[in-house]
């Protein structure tokens, strides 16, 4: 049998230490880089989808808008207009933004389909401003933290020729 | 019975498997990283058109409140 020299103790814990430190390294860059990373990506992508709610908020309010509102009802966490013959609600529901369209009489929904709009919110909020007993403006503010919160604005008032 | 001689793994081996194993893992960091600037810079621009449409339609009410 031939004989084999094989590896030396110092060469193996060269190589324990190299391979370790790389190990470290490695691991140390998923927890301080990747980590953070993923978790930022996912709060991007909670807000773009709170942009993307605020922009059919607007988007449904600028088409009522082209048409008489008949507001049926307007609070906090519930807004309700009436057109010709459709009726429309956003409301802020656990946490979720839900958008109704059907036929809305005597404080009920009838043949009303639901969708949700955007979901995992800390919170949500409808507010009207008026002037005069006349629904002048209406904002929608919604939030995934404390912190990041997205506003959508919408006038009401007729957009002058001048 | 003859025993057989097995030279078991090759430093140079584990060397190169470990290199392919950090590639990989730069390559799959760098390409989260990548997703994560695009996405900064699509939310950026979402907020700057946003805030801009904010703007406009409070323009709008001031204008029209003080026109009467």
């Amino acid at each position: 049998m031939d004989k084999k020299n094989g590896f030396s103790l110092i060469l193996f814990l060269l190589y324990l230490f190299l391979f370790s430190s790389i190990t470290v390294c490695i691991c140390t860059m998923f927890t301080s880089l990747v980590l953070p990373t993923i978790t930022n990506t996912r709060q991007c992508r909670s807000l773009m989808a709170l942009h993307i709610a605020s922009d059919l908020f607007f988007n449904d309010i600028q088409q009522a808008k082209k048409s008489s509102i008949v507001w049926q009802k307007t609070t906090d966490n519930e807004i309700i207009w009436s057109n010709k013959d459709v009726s429309i609600g956003w409301k802020i529901d656990k946490n979720t933004l839900k958008r109704k369209e059907g036929i809305y009489s005597l404080e009920k929904w009838k043949k009303a389909t639901t969708c949700v709009i955007a979901d995992r919110m800390e919170y949500g909020k409808f507010r009207i401003e008026k002037h005069n007993g006349i629904i002048m403006a209406l904002s929608c503010s919604l939030a995934i933290t404390q912190d990041k919160i997205v506003e959508c604005y919408v006038a009401l008032v007729p957009i002058s020729s001048s | 019975m003859r025993m057989r001689y097995k030279p078991g793994l090759l430093l140079i081996e584990l060397l190169g498997g470990l290199t392919m194993f950090i590639l990989c893992t730069v390559i799959i960091t760098h390409y989260i990283i990548v997703v994560k600037n695009s996405q900064q810079q699509t939310l950026k621009r979402m907020e700057k058109i946003s805030f801009l449409r904010n703007e406009y339609e409070k323009a709008l009410v001031k204008n029209y409140m003080n026109n009467g």
